[in-house]
């Protein structure tokens, strides 16, 4: 049998019951520390906003310019009775329509999104808000942003050849400046 | 030559000839990311090179460099025997068969679909083709380990299977498992949509599925790595494994949690809820249990190394360990990789951390420097010891070989690091250009142009690779080299501990924590409406 | 593969062993992940175990999005790509199409290829598209001259069949197939209009005209451009950009067409129709 040759007069250099005491002390201290990693997981978990989005919503990407949720005319920004915000947006080859939103800061905003072809993604640049857009379902996730600002919303799934052209922006102003976007105009910045 | 000498030859020669222009594909997608001129300056070209230079490294690359090792570990555990040796050229054709069908359509542009092939997005049938031969062949390979252990097992009754040929044969049962994920993604969803026969696809399914390969993928090419950890590093050390018992413990727990965590690919995606995210993600640590214990067992191996020839003191030991030995400068340098890898690796995991950098250039970062580092360095160390004895000729040179590595291991630090620091700063991944003229891109081109030079480093080191064998391979041969031998534990198993010398239960486990962690995210789909979605082609508009 | 048991109870023992501690961490996981986190989600009124379960799978305990579904302000197109439509969009008989095109040479010449710079060329229009501009002048959701009219006078196989016929002609570069790599395709060419056809513009997140229009790329409905006539691109981008022309499904070229100046679409219109950039 080829193996190391035992004629090295190394057997039994350390005792079995040694090796295995160290083995078994160290196996339980990284049980322990992957115990609380576990446990900070779920800690935070249970805080707002750190948990991975749950809802499974389906939706023909066939039709979405001819009824349900994601028709042109219902794109853009819209304001909930509760206060929040919800932002539609199609994603698609190659790019986000509408291509700008504003949104309050300091106030619960949902992005919901959905694919009219491939999977795509998205991420608010500076923030957590990240997820995938994949056809057939529609994504929604929470956000609430801190600081006003002009902030970048990159493709980040490879959706094609463009995709490395694919972003919107996120125009972050202050609550009492975004009450003045009249609810006609759907909070689109640029052209409609 | 021996017959079963040439047979894992054959297959390692195979693995780095592929990755050779693999690699030289990567470095041009370095330049051509960064703002420095490039030749050939088209995006197109762009998905096209990450699409060969992925799949390769992904599918080709590491299965073909484990079918040789495996080859290798069986021969030579048995004694010059070797079962099962049409099958292996089978496997072997048609893998190779499979490799050209599946680049053909890359090369020509009308596949650049990438190696995870997301659909809607579809491409070439003939790529998907080529991957499921790919597979195809290595289930060959996979159907040799298992003849040859049981045949070692009935050979030497009363006896544990050497821990080598135990961790090959987990590994090749591993691969067997993680390839049905992206296997039926390709055969029932994707090749009846790229061949035209229908024409939706539910893409959520789809990623379902390959999420089931995605992560256990990584653990298929990892296990080689591992095995030279424990079976060849100590010996070539000029000590002992630490504990037998230990390695074999490792084995069984990367077979049996490699599978069930691929969902923690999806925690950004809407089409699974987080019940079983969250089940995944705990599973997930369990995976990183084997890793955590090989650390203390390898370090412990390697400090009685080092102490048998004469370091004293806390330290002293490291020093006095044989640096000229390419395994053992590798595994050294290997371990060092892994930590900030496998650093990262926890943050990916963790979903508060991962909403952070999702598919940003961080994952590309890390999975580069712990497959390309950690992973691939050992491979390259693998070779070291094998080919001297595969083609009785021993290595022209040691010390080339260990700069060899050296630079190997630097270069994957300069390519990665930055590469890390552009993907915390937002920058997304799989991006052929960016537009350096806007300030928020060009604070992150120093990042890239260092992370490029990186891979020039990374290229000239394969370069000397393969300097190191060929002329190893012309030299004369020399007297008779002695075979591959593996390390031998300290205390080796004085009786045979059923548990750890078969593979059938954990196999019956696997499948149960399959069926547990994805039974309900994969039956949903079958239930769930109206989600069906047309499939899109890059280059040619459905014209069937 | 079963392994041989010297010691049947050892053995099983051990398997007893694992397969305890694996369930008991299963129980956790499951516990945790299905009835304990669910229950901290804001906004989940999570009352019962059964409501946590339920949304933990995923599963909509209650509406949270109650609003009505909105009727829309307009269609911008009736055409849906499911199964059927792209059959018979893809299954037209070019011959029964010729016959039907001699009504379309006074306008769009002999051969699909007209001199009238305003009118498109339809020779080597892929058949998807045709097929989807018959049907939207059909339905009147676009709106050219007489095209409406043309338009309710065929069938939709007529229109698949006339698409046949068109696509296999010689004229615009076809819709199909890959490009031949040619540097000078990426942010660092210099020239302005290359740029923005082939890598776009980040600044106004633009991605390039070729990632849809070609060469070497095809979105499904958008026709190659390579061949076409200026006038009638440079009038068909204003007209998206002003909102006359609605039929883009999910409206993408009214977004695009909305970021580029006059001046921009003038020159992409004349690179276009020129042989400049029609290299495969």
């Amino acid at each position: 049998m080829a193996s190391s040759n035992g004629n090295d007069n190394l057997s039994g250099l350390i005792e079995e019951a040694t090796v295995e005491g160290t083995e078994r002390r160290w196996f339980y201290v990284m049980a322990a520390m992957l115990g609380v990693m576990l446990a900070i997981i779920v800690l935070t978990g249970a805080t707002q906003m750190l948990h991975p989005m749950s809802d499974v919503e389906t939706i023909d990407a066939k039709t979405l310019h001819l009824r349900g949720e994601f028709v042109e005319s219902n794109l853009g920004v819209s304001t909930r009775p509760d206060g929040s915000v919800v932002v539609r947006m199609i994603a698609e080859q190659y790019m986000f329509v509408p291509q700008c939103v504003v949104v309050p800061a300091s106030t619960l905003v949902h992005f919901r999104l959905t694919s009219a072809d491939v999977t795509h993604g998205f991420f608010v640049e500076e923030t957590n808000t990240n997820a995938m857009v994949v056809p057939g379902f529609i994504t929604d996730v929470r956000a609430k942003f801190r600081n006003t600002g002009d902030l970048k919303m990159p493709c980040d799934e490879f959706c094609g050849y463009g995709h490395h052209g694919m972003a919107a922006r996120v125009v972050v102003v202050r609550k009492d400046e975004f009450m003045n976007v009249s609810p006609g105009e759907r909070g689109i910045c640029g052209p409609q | 030559m021996d017959r079963n000498r040439l047979l894992p030859l054959v297959h390692l020669w195979a693995s780095f000839l592929t990755f050779l222009p693999a690699i030289g594909l990567g470095v041009w997608q370095m330049l051509m990311r960064s703002p420095l001129p490039t030749p050939i300056d088209d995006p197109n070209v762009y998905y096209a090179s990450v699409t060969a230079h992925g799949s390769i490294m992904a599918y080709v690359f590491p299965t073909l460099f484990a079918m040789g090792f495996g080859y290798a570990i069986a021969n030579s555990s048995r004694g010059g025997v070797l079962s099962g040796r049409m099958l292996a050229w089978i496997g072997f054709y048609v893998l190779i068969a499979g490799t050209v069908m599946a680049l053909v359509p890359v090369a020509l542009g009308c596949s650049s679909v990438l190696y995870t092939f997301y659909p809607t997005l579809v491409g070439s049938p003939w790529y998907y083709l080529g991957v499921v031969l790919v597979i195809l062949g290595s289930f060959f390979w996979i159907a040799v380990m298992v003849i040859n252990m049981r045949a070692w097992k009935r050979d030497n009754p009363g006896q544990m299977v050497p821990l080598a040929l135990f961790g090959i044969t987990a590994c090749a049962l591993l691969w067997g498992w993680t390839a049905l994920g992206a296997a039926s993604e390709i055969l029932f969803q994707i090749l009846p949509v790229a061949f035209g026969w229908r024409h939706t696809i539910d893409a959520g399914l789809a990623r379902t599925l390959f999420s089931l390969t995605l992560h256990a993928i990584v653990y298929f090419w990892l296990f080689p790595a591992y095995i030279a950890y424990y079976t060849l590093m100590p010996q070539a050390a000029g000590g002992r494994l630490y504990s037998d018992t230990m390695g074999r413990i490792a084995f069984i727990l990367f077979l049996v949690f490699s599978l069930p965590v691929g969902l923690h690919h999806l925690f950004m995606d809407p089409e699974h809820g987080s019940g079983f995210k969250f089940v995944q993600a705990m599973l997930t640590f369990m995976v990183v249990l084997p890793t955590l214990l090989t650390i203390f067992t390898i370090t412990a191996s390697l400090e009685i190394a080092g102490r048998l020839r004469g370091g004293k003191g806390l330290f002293g030991w490291i020093r006095a360990l044989p640096w000229d030995e390419p395994m053992v400068l590798a595994v050294a340098l290997s371990l060092l990789l892994l930590g900030p890898g496998g650093f990262g690796g926890l943050i990916n995991m963790s979903f508060a951390m991962n909403a952070m950098i999702h598919n940003t250039s961080w994952v590309t970062a890390h999975f580069h420097l712990i497959f390309g580092g950690a992973v691939v360095i050992m491979y390259f160390a693998i070779a070291y010891e094998l080919w001297p004895r595969l083609t009785r000729r021993p290595l022209i040179s040691k010390p080339i070989a260990c700069r060899q590595l050296w630079l190997w291991f630097w270069g994957i630090l300069i390519v990665t690091v930055p590469w890390h620091i552009a993907g915390l700063m937002g920058q997304p991944r799989r991006y052929a250009i960016f537009d350096y003229s806007d300030p928020s891109e060009a604070r992150m081109a120093p990042l890239v142009i260092i992370s490029a030079a990186g891979g020039f480093i990374l290229f000239f080191s394969v370069l000397l690779f393969f300097f190191v064998l060929v002329r190893s391979n012309l030299a004369p041969r020399s007297e008779v080299m002695p075979p591959v031998r593996y390390s031998l534990a300290i205390n080796p198993p004085p009786t045979v501990l059923p548990l750890l010398n078969g593979l059938g239960f954990w196999n019956l486990i696997l499948f149960a924590l399959l069926l547990i962690s994805y039974g309900y995210p994969i039956g949903q789909f079958f239930f769930l409406r109206g989600q069906d979605s047309p499939g899109y082609s890059l280059t040619r508009e459905l014209s069937r | 593969m079963i392994p041989e048991d010297p010691e049947p109870g050892i053995g099983s023992a051990w398997k007893l062993l694992v397969i305890c501690v694996l369930s008991g961490v299963l129980v956790v996981g499951f516990g945790v992940g299905f009835i304990l986190l669910p229950a901290f989600q804001p906004g989940q009124h999570a009352s019962s175990v059964h409501e946590a379960i339920q949304h933990a799978l995923g599963h909509h305990t209650h509406d949270q999005f109650p609003e009505v579904m909105p009727l829309p302000e307009s269609i911008p197109t009736y055409v849906v790509w499911d199964e059927a439509t792209i059959h018979q969009a893809l299954s037209g008989d070019a011959v029964r199409g010729e016959f039907i095109a001699i009504n379309c040479t006074a306008c769009h010449g002999e051969k699909g290829m007209t001199e009238q710079k305003w009118i498109p060329n339809l020779a080597g229009i892929n058949r998807i598209v045709l097929y989807k501009q018959l049907a939207d002048f059909r339905s009147e959701t676009r709106l050219s001259g007489p095209m409406s009219a043309i338009a309710q006078a065929i069938s939709p196989q007529q229109a698949a069949d006339v698409a046949a016929y068109f696509s296999m002609l010689p004229g615009i570069l076809r819709s199909e197939g890959m490009r031949v790599p040619e540097s000078g395709r990426s942010y660092r060419t210099r020239d302005d209009v290359k740029r923005l056809i082939f890598a776009g513009d980040a600044k106004r997140d633009l991605a390039g005209c070729a990632t849809c229009h070609g060469p070497g790329a095809y979105r499904l409905g958008a026709p190659s451009l390579s061949g076409q006539n200026r006038d009638y691109i440079e009038q068909q981008l204003h007209n998206f950009a002003q909102g006359v022309r609605r039929n883009d499904m999910n409206m993408p070229m009214r977004t695009v067409a909305g970021v580029l100046t006059a001046d921009e679409m003038h020159r992409l219109a004349v690179a276009f129709s020129s042989s400049t950039y029609q290299s495969q």
